[in-house]
This record gives C-alpha cells, sequence and structure tokens, in this order.
C-alpha cells in the first residue's frame, strides 16, 4: 500500500506541526490546545494503528475463552437458558485463528516488496536464459498487473484521481 | 518495532560516501543522459545522502537574500514591499513581491528551486527556454538568473509577474489546476490562443537561440526519446520503493516501440490547462507558465502531454476535450494550420503512454519517497497526488496491458 496510512499519518502530522499551528494567533488559545491535542493523538495513532487487526484479535481469543468459562459455570441454571443460547450462537461464529496476524504489518509489508522485486528479476532473467518461455512469464506479469491495478482503482479512488465502483473492503473482502 | 513506512529512501545520512559513489558511476555508465540532467540526479543523490536536516528557509530569510542579490546587480536604493509564498510551487518554491524604487514599482516573482521536488528540474534550462520564447509567447518576462547557490541554496530565477488565473474559481480546489474545467464559452475562447501558442514553440526555429543548456537531438534519429526513456529509468532506479508489473510491461512496450523523430522542437514539457493564466475580462491568454520540464524533442511528446486522459473530460456529447478544450479534430486543424507541422497519430499515442508512464515514476517514485523520508513540506500534496499515479497504471493498464 502506496503510501502506508503510516506515512500519511507522518506527513499530515509534520504539516500540522512545522506549517499550520505557527501561524494560528497566539490569542486563539481554543484553536492552539486543540491543535496540540491532535499533534498527541496523531503521535498515539501513528503507534497503535498498525496493530488494530491483532490486538482484536487477541482480544477475541481472550474474550472467548473467557464467555465460554461463564458458559460453562452457567450450565443447569433454568433461568438462563435465553442468554446461553444467545452466547451459544455467537461463540459458533467465525473465529480468527490464534495466530492470526501475527506477522506484524511492517514484516509483511517488507516481504510484500521483495516478492515485487523478485518478480521483476525472474521477468528479466527468464528471456535471457530461456527465451522461449518469454512469452509465459509476460503472461503471469500480465495477471499481476491487472490484480494490482484493481487493487490501485480501488486504493487511490478517495484521492479524486480516480473512478471506481469498488471500495478497497469491497474487493478485498470478496477476494476473500 | 518498526513503522511499517520506515526505510522507505534509498539514500540517507547512513549511506557510506564509498557506497554512494560506487552506485553514481553504476547508474552514469548505464544510463546515457543529458549532462545537465545527469549533474542535476547526482547533486539530489549527494544531497540526499548529506544527512543535513531537512528544513526550509522563511520568507523573511528569503527576502534577506534577495535583497542581497538585487543590491549586487541594482546598487541599495531600493525597497522590498509585500513578500509572500505563493501556492503550489511542486518543482520550484516561489515568492511573489514589489520591487520599488524612487517612484517605480514593479511586481516581480523569484523562482527558486525547491529540494525533494517530485520532478528534477534544471532552472537555467527553463531560464534559457523563456529568453528563447519572449519574443513570441506570452510568458512572465526572465530578468535574472541566478547559479550562485550561496543565496538560495539552489539555482533560482526572478522574473515578471503576470495578470490572470488559471482556472475558473469553481475548479480552485484542483491541485495546480490539473484538469480544470472551463465551461463552454469559455473553452471556446481559449481553446484557439492555447493550441496556437503550442503550435508557435514547435514550429520556432530555435538553432539560434542561446540554448547552451541543452543537448542537441538529432532529427531523423530516436536521440531525443532514447535520453528521456534513460533518464526516468534511472529516476525510477534511484526513487524505486517497490516494483510495479504495469510499469515493467509499459517500458517493455516503450522500448519495443520507440518513433524517429522527423523535426526536433523546443518543448515545454508541461503544456497543459492549469500552467497558462487567462484574463477573466477578455478571456485572452496572460501568460504560459512553468517551463522547468523543457527540452528539446519531438512534439509529439509535448502533444501527448497536453493530451493526457488526465487534463480532460467529456463535452456534451460524449467527445473528449483535450486539456478541458479542444476535440481532437478542432486541435489538429488548428495547430497544423498554425505550425505547418503535421501531427502524426502513430506518434500521438506513443507519447500519451511515454508521459503517462513517466508521470507514475514522478508521482510513485520521486514524490513518494520524498514525502517518506521527509524532504519536502509538499509530503501531503504528494501522498495525496500518488492518487494520479494510481490513475496512471490504471490508464496503462487499460491502454497497453489489457492489449
Amino acid at each position: 500500500m502506496l503510501p502506508s496510512v503510516a506515512q500519511q499519518i507522518s506527513a499530515i502530522k509534520s504539516r500540522f506541526e512545522e506549517t499550520i499551528i505557527p501561524e494560528i494567533p497566539e490569542q486563539a488559545k481554543f484553536a492552539r490546545d486543540q491543535a496540540q491535542f491532535i499533534l498527541v493523538t496523531l503521535s498515539w495513532l501513528l503507534e497503535v494503528h498498525e496493530h488494530q487487526y491483532r490486538f482484536e484479535v487477541v482480544e477475541n481469543h481472550q474474550y472467548r475463552s473467557g464467555v465460554a468459562d461463564l458458559v460453562a459455570i452457567a450450565q443447569g441454571s433454568a433461568g438462563m437458558s435465553d442468554l446461553l443460547r444467545e452466547v451459544s450462537a455467537l461463540l459458533a461464529s467465525p473465529a480468527p485463528k490464534a495466530t492470526e496476524a501475527m506477522i506484524p504489518l511492517s514484516t509483511l509489508e517488507g516481504q510484500n516488496r521483495s516478492l515485487k522485486g523478485f518478480v521483476a528479476r525472474l521477468y528479466k532473467a527468464i528471456p535471457e536464459e530461456a527465451p522461449e518461455k518469454a512469452e509465459q512469464a509476460r503472461h503471469v506479469l500480465k495477471r499481476l498487473s491487472l490484480q494490482q491495478g484493481e487493487r490501485d482503482r480501488a486504493f487511490y479512488r478517495r484521492t479524486g484521481y480516480v473512478e471506481g465502483p469498488d471500495s478497497l473492503g469491497d474487493l478485498l473482502y470478496r477476494s476473500e | 518495532m518498526k513503522t511499517a513506512s520506515e526505510s522507505v529512501a534509498r539514500v540517507s545520512a547512513q549511506t557510506s560516501a564509498a557506497d554512494l559513489r560506487q552506485w553514481i558511476r553504476s547508474l552514469e555508465s548505464k544510463y546515457e543522459i543529458e549532462p545537465r540532467l545527469n549533474a542535476l540526479l547526482n547533486e539530489r543523490l549527494l544531497a540526499d545522502s548529506s544527512g543535513a536536516a531537512f528544513s526550509r528557509p522563511t520568507v523573511s530569510e528569503i527576502k534577506s537574500n534577495l535583497r542581497r542579490f538585487l543590491a549586487s546587480q541594482l546598487g541599495e536604493d531600493f525597497t522590498l514591499e509585500n513578500m509572500s509564498k505563493m501556492s503550489g510551487g511542486a518543482g520550484n518554491e516561489t515568492y511573489k513581491f514589489e520591487l520599488v524604487s524612487g517612484d517605480s514599482s514593479q511586481h516581480l516573482i523569484l523562482r527558486v528551486k525547491a529540494p525533494g521536488a517530485c520532478c528534477d528540474t534544471h532552472i537555467p534550462s527553463e531560464y534559457q527556454a523563456m529568453k528563447a520564447v519572449e519574443g513570441f509567447l506570452p510568458i512572465p518576462e526572465p530578468l535574472w538568473l541566478i547559479r550562485d547557490s550561496t543565496y538560495f541554496g539552489g539555482a533560482a530565477l526572478i522574473c515578471r509577474f503576470l495578470e490572470g488565473v488559471q482556472a475558473p474559481p469553481s475548479e480552485s480546489l484542483k491541485a495546480s489546476a490539473m484538469g480544470a474545467v472551463f465551461g463552454d464559452e469559455l473553452r471556446r475562447e481559449l481553446a484557439p490562443q492555447f493550441i496556437e501558442y503550442e503550435a508557435k514553440l514547435h514550429s520556432f526555429d530555435w538553432a539560434r537561440s542561446n540554448l547552451t543548456e541543452f543537448a542537441k537531438p538529432r532529427p531523423g534519429t530516436t536521440d531525443a526519446i532514447d535520453w528521456r526513456l534513460a533518464f526516468w529509468d534511472r529516476v525510477w532506479e534511484q526513487d524505486l520503493i517497490e516494483e510495479h508489473p504495469t510499469m515493467i510491461l509499459s517500458r517493455e512496450w516503450l522500448e519495443k516501440h520507440k518513433p524517429v523523430a522527423d523535426h526536433i522542437s523546443l518543448l515545454h514539457g508541461d503544456f497543459r490547462n492549469g500552467n497558462f493564466l487567462y484574463d477573466q475580462e477578455t478571456s485572452r491568454i496572460t501568460g504560459i507558465l512553468d517551463w522547468e520540464l523543457c527540452s528539446l524533442g519531438d512534439r509529439h511528446c509535448d502533444l501527448g502531454y497536453t493530451m493526457l486522459p488526465a487534463w480532460g473530460h467529456d463535452d456534451a456529447n460524449g467527445e473528449f476535450l483535450n486539456a478541458g478544450l479542444a476535440t481532437l479534430a478542432e486541435f489538429t486543424r488548428i495547430y497544423e494550420r498554425q505550425s505547418g507541422l503535421k501531427i502524426d497519430p502513430e506518434r500521438l499515442h506513443y507519447y500519451i503512454i511515454f508521459n503517462i508512464w513517466w508521470s507514475a515514476v514522478a508521482l510513485l517514485g520521486t514524490a513518494l519517497t520524498h514525502a517518506a523520508a521527509r524532504r519536502t513540506q509538499m509530503d501531503v500534496l504528494y501522498n495525496l497526488i500518488s492518487g494520479k499515479g494510481g490513475y496512471d497504471i490504471c490508464d496503462l493498464n487499460r491502454m497497453i496491458v489489457e492489449n
């Protein structure tokens, strides 16, 4: 994802700190206070936003385990049957694996970048070593181009430059 | 734990001087580009690795240095008034000021090379190109070229301020008025002037002009496009954040279909809506701006840029208006009549692809690298206009990859 969310938050923070805040008049105390709160919040977001998905997975497992323990304790209490039925339905819904999102976002991003680098190197090397396979390699690249182009179209949609029917969420969860 | 966006920039204060020298040698042996641009790219790599913290002078510091420069030219009998930084300025930072001497006052513009710009541009060439065309095109009259970097940290130029607007007020939120929409009545007034100026530029005999900064490509060869491709290849290698399969396939297509230039023209490089000023009362074009991407080459390179899908839109009949001003038929008729030069549809198509490709290099490579490395005050804008880079990728897929 280029630019990453972290890069964008970081740039917004710099512009706010270096360009906008110095232009707020000294006497506009309320506006200056809010600006400082925004800066603190942006620093907070920069530190935590990459970990939200893993955070939710960890929390999901801990609470599923806690709820299951409470259900076990509650078994046999006739007055709780409606509540237990409701809880069972939730516990039966799809859960993430305990190891889901264990690969940190930065590691995953680095891995994807390396994979793209190998695509470029292999695509250059194949026709040199085996010219008869060049067309096959081009076919793979074409597939990757169109897949990434579809993702780019959804990712950049809100910048105002690209028009597309799908939001990034629509696209990514559909392909799941 | 590192954040995901760290380690994007390939050159930093941690890069050793020996590694950097070796990389520069390897880049120079790989890519044959114009000497002025080669020097520019080397200077940038050296600056990026200097470790000097990025900071920009304040307006009052710029004013003080401007005063020092003008005193060296005019003596001490003047004052500088109403100096302010203008918006925009992706390639150059632009300041407006009044030079007051006795009873006379002149409105002038100072353009200073901006560090961390999304395109590497060469102010001495910009100045020479402006001097070459000032007799027959409306441009801000260039007054001084300042090569001495002790004044502003890099080259700079001073020219006259021109009155006019880039686009109707309703288009004010578009960065650099890219893709500005004029409305039917206004576009009918502006289109013939815009096209005639582009035609005059391309048919201009530049051979007797002082264009010593420029390498001169030979007509009947692929010199010009070879140098341009090599330049952007090198920029992509220097600023690459990650490979993109569409960029690989597009570059392959550009190599395979390189056309020969029948005639070498002086090119503006950024001839589009948003880069000219017009008078709102009379609808007359008052100035062609932003000559920083100028070069010598095939006129179709400029025409392809003018006709990029991103700058235009469909009219009420569903016909595409190039630069928001003219259909291809209208454009061709006026251009060919004025210039005496033909528009070759095949070469035009080639250069549309070429311009989309290099735009993606600049926006997804250079701009995002500088934003990530905090080398520019335009970081928020650069992140945002990567959306135009995404648009370029979609266009390249539509025009090249899907076919």
